[in-house]
């Protein structure tokens, strides 16, 4: 399949908005192409390419709405989609928090999106990837296991009001798992929508230096730890928080932080000072999309500014109801850092943990945020400012709120993926030193 | 069908490939949600397409496609071949497959009622009867959902499989929200509610509105409930909480190639080493009986034959409480059969898509309930027995570790058990413990009356992550002594 450019996705929106009768229509298109291998066991396992298709229409009749899907494009299931969406909008009941399609928008460019290289990558270049690894560990005696995965897509989006919106992004996305004889584990990876900058060798070369460091790792009993957090840890549960921002909910009463609604009225700190977060379309590091689902424009906006709140996303019809402007929700996370290396960090700790990754993150309460997770792949022990040992995993339990408050140091913020992502959300964070982080108990896991 | 898949199986063949299949499937999905007094969204969704796997040279390659022609099934035929030979330098081990009986036949979900000929203003109506029961029991808000999937299969293979099927998912749950303005707390409760791999008269039976009057109560009870004392408890879990368990615990560390390292990068390996099969003591020897059945009534991984082209079956997983077999493939049985001494075909091949590399799967994975002899024995039984516990009722907060030893799972209503009577209802309770002492630490399982299946639509594994649908079945059961956290926080 070639690419849908600018103008063939036009034209297909063109088609579906003239077969439709419905008062008012939006739809939408995303073309895409995958490719991507994975090795195990220091051997490939299994590799493949797909290229999909949404075709995506919402119909509105007044305050009824409904929307149907397809992945077909030729003309007769266009014509189809179209007459679906409308008979389960004809036939759904009305819905008053159905806001009208939007007209034509100003959006702001990201241009970081898209690459012409990471556009044009094929398994070759996965399995040169791949290649290197298992050479690298099989030298070291480890055994690899990962993931490489390419992508390219387009985001078109139309309304009966006037609206186009086009955009294409691509990106890589690595990862390994490096597994020693004697209990080690070391895990690096990462992802960027350029192939220019991206090092999948400096990953490999990670992944295996903490597996090589972390073997034969020992008890320490479960307590509250000073800890280092890689911006890969910090990112994982950071983001978490960004859930309670929903105004909503915060006026419902059903967020985090709607007990800190006169705190934040008074324009007082809920986190460190330290701690600013923002979303941005047109960051370079970590680009995002610059429409929503809806095609409201995403701009740079500060949700945490030096431990302040000062913005929280608004729904357009709450935001129509309660008086306020509508915010779309984050769609990028960049968190601004400070200038200490994780050695700095290490430096200055008498006693603490240095982690490589979590795992398993889950909410265990909405109230505080609390949420549960696990280390993995290289936790070691911090005594007298230096590391001097490895130590078995953990389990944690801990709310994003208490890490941003007790921040000591911050690094420099870099490109992340989390532990459960593979293709490349758009998150950026510094490492964290942080004070009385709360581990429950051990995991005997490797 | 046969022309398409005439086209991939020559094509696949005339460019060296020496096994290739194909896979063109239909899925249909719609799912309508509520909130309070208000329909919020009615979604139909429809998509199609078609994947080709080869082996060339024992290396897989695998390419997919949403258009359907002879064209694009030869030309994405011929990349998966290309595929396959971009890795072959990295290849060590050949990939082979056991032989299996030739599969030609077809398989459909038995349901009474098609969930997709249910109108629209129906599942509407249900919902908003939901809703309302809640609000009318002090619900400050609930958000209710019923969500129907069809799945429309044909495969065919090198090796003469020619097998259609048609797999009927439906599942209909709520959520509800209570708010106390005076205290700023809250506090949510989930349906008990499961997925079910059946038709409407699964949601048509299911007493959801009855269900959503309960909840409402419970869950302003939850604001008002004593926070738990934390320490070693015994605990009593209802079937709607433990399939979860059963899913973490038991379900993912049985898995074959997570033991053997295959999903090491991401879903993790397993405490379940090779060398453990028919060795490890899992649980206890008196109640822990696991079995695996793809074949199970309304189970979510029902099917006819997997995604290799195998007749699916039933296996004892823990027998007496011992490890008695992985979950398999058909070319784990060609590379590992021998070894492990284990070459049954079990058929846990799927993909959760046309355009997915068809891996291992979880089957519907259930610990059997015990036989007492035709005698009725439940939570009251458990209960009249323990002198400081909680019982658990439904799924909550879930997590554990990459080899699946270290887990801690919450609930949505927990109540304390003091003295042999079920007494007040509790908050802020997560149970933590070590999958083998846990399931050596079970002492009593309920009778067959109790059993029920619960399960997901999301279970998530691989790279990248496919999603599968899978039940897990038990009756009501009782743990001895263990470790209850407090997960009351101040912020």
């Amino acid at each position: 399949m070639s690419f849908l450019s600018d103008a063939e996705a036009k034209h297909i929106t063109e088609k579906l908005l003239a077969s439709a009768t419905a008062p008012e229509t939006r739809v939408y298109l995303n073309p895409s192409r995958k490719g991507n291998t994975r090795f195990a066991l220091n051997d490939v396992t299994t590799s493949g390419f797909a290229e999909t298709c949404i075709v995506q229409v919402t119909s509105f009749y007044g305050l009824k709405r409904g929307s149907a899907q397809t992945n077909q494009y030729d003309d007769q299931s266009l014509t189809d989609v179209v007459h679906r969406a409308e008979e389960i909008a004809r036939l759904a009941p009305e819905d008053p928090e159905t806001m009208p399609v939007l007209g034509p928008q100003t959006y702001t460019a990201s241009p970081a999106l898209f690459s012409a290289d990471a556009d044009q990558l094929t398994a070759d270049y996965r399995g040169k990837v791949v290649a290197e690894a298992l050479a690298s560990a099989r030298d070291k005696g480890l055994e690899a296991a990962g993931f490489v995965q390419n992508f390219s897509d387009a985001d078109a989006l139309a309304t009966s009001k006037g609206l186009f919106a086009y955009r294409r992004t691509t990106g890589v996305v690595y990862n390994l798992t490096a597994r020693s004889k004697d209990g080690g584990s070391g895990w690096a990876g990462g992802t960027s929508n350029s192939v220019a900058g991206f090092d999948p060798s400096s990953m490999t070369a990670r992944a295996i230096d903490i597996a090589l460091r972390s073997a034969k790792a020992v008890a320490l009993e479960p307590g509250n730890y000073t800890v280092v957090l890689p911006p890969e840890c910090v990112a994982d549960l950071a983001s978490t928080l960004l859930n309670g921002f929903d105004q909503r909910q915060v006026d419902e009463g059903r967020s985090f932080l709607s007990q800190f609604q006169k705190q934040m009225a008074d324009g007082q700190k809920l986190f460190s000072e330290k701690v600013t977060i923002l979303s941005d379309p047109a960051s370079l590091v970590a680009p995002s999309n610059n429409f929503d689902a809806e095609g409201q424009p995403l701009r740079h906006t500060e949700w945490i500014s030096n431990g302040v709140v000062k913005a929280i996303s608004c729904s357009r019809y709450w935001a129509k109801k309660t008086g306020r402007e509508a915010v779309p929700p984050a769609e990028n996370l960049v968190m601004a850092g400070g200038t200490s290396s994780v050695d700095e960090m290490v430096a200055s700790t008498k006693r603490g943990l240095l982690l490589t990754r979590f795992w398993y993150v889950r909410p265990v309460d909405p109230q505080t945020a609390l949420y549960t997770g696990l280390t993995r792949d290289g936790c070691f022990l911090i005594e007298g400012g230096k590391v001097t040992r490895p130590v078995k995993n953990f389990r944690w339990n801990e709310t994003p709120v208490k890490m941003l408050r007790n921040i000591e140091s911050m690094g420099p913020t870099r490109r992340v993926i989390t532990s459960e992502q593979d293709l490349g959300s758009a998150l950026a964070f510094p490492a964290l030193k942080v004070t009385d982080f709360t581990f429950s108990s051990l995991s005997d896991a490797i | 069908m046969q022309d398409l898949a005439a086209v991939a199986l020559e094509t696949a063949r005339s460019k060296g490939a020496s096994y290739a299949d194909i896979r063109i499937n239909r899925y249909r999905q719609q799912s309508v949600f509520a909130r309070e007094d208000h329909i919020q969204d009615a979604a139909t969704e429809e998509r199609y397409g078609f994947g080709v796997r080869v082996l060339v040279d024992g290396v897989w390659g695998f390419a997919a496609s949403a258009r359907v022609s002879k064209e694009a099934v030869a030309r994405l035929a011929t990349e998966a071949v290309a595929i396959a030979r971009a890795n072959r330098a990295s290849m060590r081990e050949p990939v082979e497959l056991v032989p299996i009986p030739q599969a030609v036949g077809t398989w459909k979900t038995p349901i009474l009622k098609d969930p997709f000929a249910v109108s629209v203003q129906s599942k509407a109506d249900l919902l908003l009867a939901i809703n309302a029961a809640a609000l009318k029991a002090g619900a400050s808000f609930i958000t209710s959902g019923i969500f129907c999937t069809e799945e429309d299969k044909a495969f065919a293979s090198t090796d003469g499989c020619d097998i259609t099927q048609v797999l009927t998912r439906v599942w209909p749950l709520f959520q509800i929200t209570v708010v106390d303005k005076a205290t700023g707390r809250f506090a949510n409760r989930f349906s008990l509610s499961t997925p079910s791999g059946t038709g409407w008269e699964y949601i048509e039976g299911y007493p959801l509105v009855e269900e959503a009057g309960v909840a409402a109560q419970q869950c302003r009870q939850k604001l008002a409930a004593k926070s738990v004392t934390p320490g070693k408890k015994d605990l009593v879990l209802s079937p709607e909480h433990l399939w979860l368990t059963i899913h973490e615990s038991i379900g993912h560390p049985t898995e074959l190639d997570r033991a053997l390292g295959y999903e090491a990068n991401f879903a993790g390996t397993s405490f379940v080493t090779p060398d453990q099969l028919g060795k490890l003591q899992y649980g206890s020897a008196k109640w822990m009986n696991v079995v695996a059945d793809k074949t199970q009534k309304d189970g979510l991984a029902t099917c006819g034959y997997d995604d290799d082209g195998v007749k699916t079956t039933e296996f004892d997983v823990v027998k007496d409480g011992r490890f008695v077999g992985y979950q398999t493939i058909r070319e784990q049985v060609a590379r590992y059969g021998k070894q492990l001494g284990d070459t049954r075909l079990k058929a846990c091949c799927y993909a959760d898509d046309f355009a997915s590399v068809p891996f291992q799967r979880m089957p519907n994975i259930s610990l059997r309930p015990y036989d007492w002899g035709g005698k009725k024995v439940g939570w009251e039984q458990m209960v009249a027995d323990v002198k400081d516990g909680v019982l658990i009722e439904g799924a909550g907060s879930f997590s554990i570790d990459q080899q699946r030893y270290n887990f801690q799972f919450g609930g949505q209503v927990f109540w304390e058990i003091k003295n042999g009577k079920k007494g007040a209802m509790l908050r802020d309770v997560a149970y933590q413990a070590r999958t083998p002492q846990f399931w050596g630490s079970l002492d009593m399982v309920g009778s067959p009356h109790f059993y029920k299946l619960g399960g997901s639509f999301f279970d998530g594994k691989g790279q990248p992550v496919q999603t599968n649908s899978v039940s897990h079945g038990a009756s009501w059961c009782r743990f001895r002594s263990v470790n209850v956290l407090n997960t009351g926080r101040k912020i």
